[in-house]
């Protein structure tokens, strides 16, 4: 039988996925409670919070503040808050995607976007840069977020009342980190996080993004419009996980999928016919779910509807419960992580030296 | 002009500020990474209608911070605590301490905006340039930048940072200056409060002039009603060269209240926390630890330093003996002070029945900051006093131990200024600018940077 999908959301009313929806404003709290809680309800694995440093019409919150709002409105769906490596201080970045996981309980996630998607320099004083500049930065802030968000161990601190002792010195190192790019001398001042190490999504539209997402993402993204080209990015992912001697296993794949509901629907119909534009009746967009995650083997999907609200109210309304009649959705019950609901293992302390153990990403 | 009434904050520091308070018996020692707790700490402050909860930082961390300050040793990063405190509060206002130093303004431009956004208005910046040597070594940094540079920087910093608030596609900001260049506009609605409260902390000379000219809050660290009143006045006529009225400015002084129902209970409260604090044998050398609350670097806690602090010899003695009233006749200025203070606090004395040990000798000369031990009514008497006689406009309360000195200071004392009529019984509005009767501030259309 088919496995179950993992089902996740784009929440990026900026971008030129999601058209201006009048019934949602994106700075309004109580909307955004809604949305996420509509979602986790509706059995949404998680909410990828995107975000824009440049212009961005409508206006909207930045990720991570949004994401630590909605961590104490929802208790199950994971939430990856987006930030952009070439506008970042990695120690600030750190330190926040740590903080996420410790007030979600282990439910965080980095959507990592570089300047190459957002270019948005003229806001920080940079120059513009060539792509493999961008990459080349995030390369480097992923090494050394890695390596703070395990520089304290996971029993580190000792808070003996008695004795007074509060942490266990050797337990805390110093990263020393020397790059092209930065110097981060470390440790972080945030306790390892729940999940060990923070779940990395990355979205993969090119040779360059693959490349990035086989060495770094726990969570890839593939964006294509037919499934032969989901299928070539996904090969090129798969093929740069082996390339750093990942185990491909780690990697969890999904496409992004822009449904278009019912005869009638508000959103019309899909303006070309494309394999990643679903439409139709809830059960024939079903069917091309199915279709498209049996032809490029994904481990789920990724919803980005046109329309934020009125996409969503079908999905949970008519789609995704037929996706569970057909038992093709994969719930997340006795999980208390997103790296448990992905069923990821949490990894080893890289710094830790106890036992063999087999680190899911690179190190 | 309305009547003048006390502002208060919570200084939230997860084991509490008193070095050891996170091994009081009630306290939560797991507290650092724990939300709910900070947000349940966070509600007891909102019943009792205070204006804010403060969230500390720093930009690094040092294990041997663990005898001195625990709680800032590690920690959750504050946007983090304060969005996630937004979903649980409804009206008090929530502080994050941010550091132009290591930041970017658009990024933190957006990050207070957004902030002010999901909390509805209570947003709030507390803008310190950071005196950690050692955070310098985790931003790529070749070495810590002196005060002159960190407070230029910070200077064009808030002035970018307040344009890019009023900003928007019509007027983009287009500054350039000395250090930055930023084309704008911000991609995050102008706040509900139009500019989040900005809070200031600091004692230098361009810490005074950026307070007096940035800052809505100003917290400070004097210990004594003398120092804080010359502060007090010192920064307001500065304030008034920048076209800014008294009002304009509240000064928070911080204060650490050891309140229970009787004196006696206070008292042995007090003594209980001291009990922990780790004590270091007599003599010279080593290197001094950071102690106390506002960075200042720290004193031995042995009889050795308090000798060359008073100006008497006492290294050597029995810690727990009483002190030899011969001592306190010897004693310098510094001395005579030294021991008003521990009597003041302890109710102990070099004679009577309650005698002072040299062990409060030295627990008295390592505290900083303003500490009131006592009843409701003689923490309320030193709040009033402090307030009446224009030393501060209220105070940034600094909890010993948590969560049970925040209860008891909100139980016990919060209802005693109400009767007095000092503090308000309710909140009359919804943002952090309505607490402390603060307009929303018109837009500054024509940046002076890009004209």
């Amino acid at each position: 039988m088919a496995k179950p999908l993992h089902l996740g959301f784009l929440y990026a009313p900026h971008s030129g996925h999601q058209t201006h929806d009048e019934s949602f404003d994106p700075l309004n709290p109580i909307h955004l409670t809604s949305l996420a809680q509509d979602l986790e309800r509706t059995g949404f694995a998680f909410l990828l919070v995107d975000d824009s440093v440049g212009h961005a019409e409508p206006a909207r919150n930045e990720a991570f503040t949004t994401a630590s709002f909605l961590a104490t409105r929802t208790h199950h769906i994971g939430l990856i808050a987006a930030a952009n490596t070439s506008y970042v201080e990695p120690y600030n970045v750190t330190r926040l995607a740590a903080s996420l996981d410790h007030v979600t309980h282990g439910r965080a996630g980095w959507l990592v976007s570089t300047g190459v998607a957002d270019p948005a320099g003229a806001n920080y004083g940079q120059a513009a840069v060539a792509p493999d500049v961008h990459y080349q930065r995030a390369d480097e802030i992923l090494d050394i977020a890695r390596r703070l968000w395990d520089s304290w161990e996971d029993d580190a601190f000792i808070r003996d009342k008695q004795s007074g002792v509060f942490v266990d010195g050797p337990k805390i190192h110093p990263i020393d980190h020397i790059g092209p790019s930065f110097r981060v001398k470390g440790p972080l001042n945030v306790a390892r996080p729940p999940q060990g190490q923070v779940i990395v999504a990355h979205r993969v539209v090119d040779r360059r993004s693959a490349d990035f997402a086989g060495r770094h993402a726990d969570i890839a993204i593939l964006g294509a419009e037919t499934a032969g080209n989901i299928a070539a990015l996904r090969d090129n992912v798969l093929a740069a996980a082996r390339g750093v001697h990942r185990d491909e296993q780690h990697v969890r794949l999904f496409a992004e999928i822009v449904p278009f509901i019912g005869p009638d629907h508000a959103a019309g119909t899909p303006t070309t016919r494309v394999a990643n534009h679903v439409s139709g009746t809830p059960t024939e967009i079903v069917d091309q779910i199915e279709a498209l995650a049996n032809a490029a083997t994904l481990d789920g999907l990724v919803v980005a509807p046109r329309l934020l609200l009125s996409g969503l109210d079908a999905l949970s309304r008519d789609v995704v419960p037929e996706l569970a009649r057909r038992q093709r959705l994969r719930s997340g019950d006795g999980s208390a992580t997103l790296r448990e609901r992905l069923s990821l293992a949490r990894p080893c302390n890289i710094f830790e030296h106890k036992a063999p153990c087999q680190a899911s990403t690179a190190a | 002009m309305s009547k003048r009434e006390l502002h208060f904050g919570l200084m939230f520091w997860a084991g509490g500020t008193h070095p050891s308070g996170w091994r009081y018996p009630s306290s939560h020692a797991g507290a650092a990474f724990d939300i709910e707790f900070l947000q349940r700490v966070t509600r007891i402050v909102e019943a009792a209608k205070f204006d804010f909860l403060f969230l500390g930082d720093r930009l690094a961390s040092d294990p041997s911070l663990q005898t001195t300050n625990p709680s800032q040793m590690s920690r959750l990063e504050p946007f983090v605590s304060g969005a996630s405190l937004a979903a649980a509060t409804s009206h008090i206002g929530i502080v994050v301490t941010a550091n132009p130093t290591y930041y970017d303004p658009y990024n933190l431009a957006r990050m207070f905006a957004s902030l002010d956004h999901l909390s509805q208005g209570r947003a709030s910046w507390n803008l310190v340039t950071g005196a950690d040597e050692i955070a310098a070594g985790n931003f790529s940094r070749q070495g810590h930048w002196d005060t002159e540079r960190r407070y230029d920087w910070a200077d064009e910093f808030v002035t970018v940072v307040r344009g890019l608030w009023d900003s928007d596609a019509i007027t983009p900001l287009h500054h350039k200056g000395r250090y930055f260049d930023v084309a704008g506009p911000l991609n995050v609605k102008r706040p509900p409060q139009g500019h989040p409260v900005i809070l200031h902390a600091g004692t230098s000379d361009r810490s005074r002039e950026l307070g007096a000219r940035d800052a809505d809050v100003i917290f400070a660290g004097q210990a004594t009603i003398e120092s804080a009143k010359a502060y007090y006045a010192d920064v307001k006529s500065r304030a008034g060269k920048y076209g800014r009225k008294d009002g304009d400015i509240a000064i928070l002084p911080g204060l650490t209240p050891v309140v229970a129902e009787t004196t006696q209970k206070a008292v042995e409260i007090f003594d209980h926390l001291n009990s922990f604090i780790a004590l270091e044998p007599d003599g010279d050398g080593g290197e001094a630890s950071r102690y106390g609350s506002l960075g200042r670097m720290g004193k031995r806690r042995n009889l050795t330093a308090v000798s060359a602090a008073i100006g008497v010899d006492i290294s050597g003695q029995d810690r727990d003996a009483a002190v030899d009233p011969v001592v306190l006749a010897e004693a310098n200025e510094d001395g005579q002070r030294l021991f008003a203070d521990v009597t003041r606090l302890t109710r102990r004395d070099v004679k009577g029945r309650n005698r002072l040990t040299y062990r409060d000798l030295i627990i008295g000369h390592i505290s900083t900051g303003a500490v009131v031990v006592g009843d409701p009514n003689e923490v309320a008497d030193h709040i009033q006093l402090w307030f009446d006689e224009r030393a501060a406009d209220g105070f940034n309360i600094f909890p010993p131990y948590v969560p049970e000195s925040v209860e008891a200071f909100a139980s016990l004392v919060v209802p005693e200024l109400q009767r007095r009529g000092l503090y308000r019984t309710d909140y009359s509005g919804s943002t952090f600018r309505d607490h402390l009767g603060l307009a929303k501030p018109a837009p500054i259309l024509a940046n002076a940077s890009s004209l």
